[in-house]
């Protein structure tokens, strides 16, 4: 006997409608599981780096368990072409609901903070007036002279700024400058240029300060 | 019957439970709350124009007029002042949603304007982004809006109703927090997040000047890094433990079955430590990264995970005149009233 708590079942037998709407929930959960199938295939880098070169030892343990012995360099290909081969199958099987999610933007992949990089940068804005020195009215996470961290952090405009080191800032990056520039003139008339330059950090081990490794991808907006 | 029949009609019964709509009534409330908060917090730094109007006026993205990029600005115009109304469309159906006012629509309204949106601007649309509109999808296509809501009070007399609706939306949404969290956990294969860097990645991340919330002195991050080491590892068990949720879900719904593995979610509360350690998660993630709303955005999908029955309980405690916040308050008018 089911109590008011409980999930009730309603002539599930009989009801074309459940049926309906069980077939209809089948496909929804396929099409989303092919979704979550990563949507990047693995390249050489992924595979010879430390954690990628432990997953290739593993597999060659593996296989040696059933008495087969490819190289290393067999294994790496082999799983590139498996990868590679996943993601052409997943593309032709998403084929039919790729209008719907592009309408909608949903899916399901999630990289969530999935690298942890000891390489990283540090947005600094310095501004000047005419035959001034450059001083600092921004530096993330430190210096904020003029409250400019509520626009720079907000999540939306970090992605324009917060570079990865491998391929820099993203378009909007240039904008983004010339909107901050825009807002300091406004309010500081005796300056005349405003800059943006990311820092390169290298996070060490615990103890260890954080290393400047030099400024990097620097833009300038003179009024 | 064959096994196979068998198999069928359990597939279809399963998907056609029913049950108290209190529990996607907190969700509905939970996202459109954090999601008219992002959107307000855009309008309130001026950044409309910016994120989502045409490149030829103020906008970072990649529309203009010749490239319209959406149906919406090809229908009505690449401009700044559609891009308010754009804009307009996301925050009326996120408020709605919340409110639970034409919950279905609003619910629809709220995935296509925001995919428009999304479309005008690629690079400020984050994974929280999408998990949201995943959500509200799913939300257009449930009963929400069929308990605390405007919905419910216009058409019923009153906010609160003992209704019951399908419970596939919840289940799907249970179904989405574990794909969310598994596929996330096995994603974080950077040296960083395993034994060959020392499981260092929230050690690192804390270093991260635009991630972190404030910046914590060397010595005292030194003397935390085992702590943070313990706790990158029980992260990733946490999410990568996320796919046996609904199962877990599933071994502490139908406990009065009984069974070994019934007995030893039970006894060990296995299910109630991965709760307690998301909601410590997402705490602990609002409290030292800057992320804006996907700590919130994800919280707000756990009360999904309890039985709708609880919320329904909880709610009447709270809420009934004759034991709750209710009478607190008409006891606090009371004394008032007396004092006066």
């Amino acid at each position: 006997m089911h109590t008011p708590s409980q999930p009730q079942c309603v002539s599930a037998l009989t009801s074309s409608r459940a049926r309906v709407r069980a077939a209809l929930i089948a496909c929804i959960l396929i099409v989303e599981g092919i979704q979550a199938v990563p949507s990047k295939p693995l390249n050489e880098s992924h595979l010879t780096g430390p954690t990628g070169a432990r997953w290739v030892r593993r597999i060659e343990q593996a296989l040696a368990v059933v008495g087969s012995h490819p190289t290393r360099d067999q294994i790496t290909a082999r799983v590139i072409a498996i990868s590679e081969g996943a993601l052409s199958v997943r593309r032709a099987l998403l084929e039919p609901t790729k209008a719907l999610a592009e309408i909608t933007r949903t899916g399901q992949q999630w990289p969530l903070f999935a690298s942890g990089r000891r390489e990283c940068y540090r947005l600094l804005i310095e501004a000047r007036g005419a035959d001034m020195p450059f001083r600092t009215v921004y530096q993330a996470n430190g210096v904020d002279t003029d409250n400019l961290a509520p626009l720079l952090e907000y999540r939306r405009i970090r992605g324009s700024y917060d570079a990865n080191v491998r391929h820099g800032p993203s378009g909007s990056y240039g904008a983004l400058v010339h909107l901050v520039a825009q807002r300091l003139f406004a309010v500081h008339p005796e300056l005349t240029v405003v800059r943006a330059r990311l820092e390169r950090l290298y996070v060490g081990s615990p103890g260890q300060a954080v290393a400047t490794l030099g400024f990097e991808h620097e833009v300038s907006e003179a009024r | 019957m064959s096994a196979r029949q068998r198999a069928l009609e359990a597939w279809i019964g399963f998907w056609d439970r029913r049950e108290y709509a209190h529990g996607l009534a907190l969700v509905r409330i939970g996202v459109g709350a954090v999601l008219l908060a992002d959107l307000l917090t855009i309008a309130w730094l001026g950044l409309v124009p910016r994120l989502w109007g045409p490149s030829n006026e103020l906008g970072f993205g990649p529309a203009s007029y010749h490239e319209p990029i959406c149906w919406f600005y090809r229908w009505f115009g690449a401009s700044t002042s559609n891009a308010w109304v754009l804009f307009g469309l996301a925050c009326v159906s996120a408020a709605c949603l919340c409110l639970g006012l034409f919950t279905r629509c609003s619910a629809l309204l709220f995935v296509l304007s925001n995919a428009q949106l999304s479309q005008l601007s690629p690079a400020a649309d984050r994974g929280i982004d999408i998990l949201l509109r995943n959500v509200c999808l799913l939300l257009a296509c449930s009963s929400a809006g069929a308990t605390w809501s405007l919905d419910a009070r216009l058409r019923h007399g009153r906010f609160d109703r003992d209704v019951q609706v399908p419970a596939w939306p919840r289940y799907l949404l249970v179904l989405q927090l574990a794909v969310l969290y598994f596929q996330s956990g096995m994603l974080k294969q950077s040296a960083q997040w395993t034994s060959v860097d020392g499981y260092s990645a929230l050690y690192v991340v804390l270093h991260r000047p635009h991630f972190a919330r404030i910046a914590l002195p060397e010595w005292l991050l030194a003397a935390a890094y085992p702590m943070l080491q313990l706790s990158a590892v029980v992260t990733l068990i946490f999410e990568r433990g996320a796919l046996l949720m609904p199962l877990l879900l599933w071994l502490h719904a139908t406990r009065q079955r009984g069974g070994r593995w019934r007995a030893f979610v039970q006894r060990s509360r296995i299910l109630q430590i991965w709760v307690c350690v998301g909601v410590g998660f997402h705490l602990m993630l609002a409290v030292l990264l800057v992320l804006g709303i996907f700590p919130w955005g994800c919280l707000a999908l756990y009360p999904a995970l309890a039985q709708p029955g609880t919320w329904r309980s909880l709610g009447r405690r709270w809420l009934t005149p004759h034991t709750g916040v209710m009478a607190a308050a008409k006891s606090h008018s009371g004394l008032a009233t007396a004092a006066k």
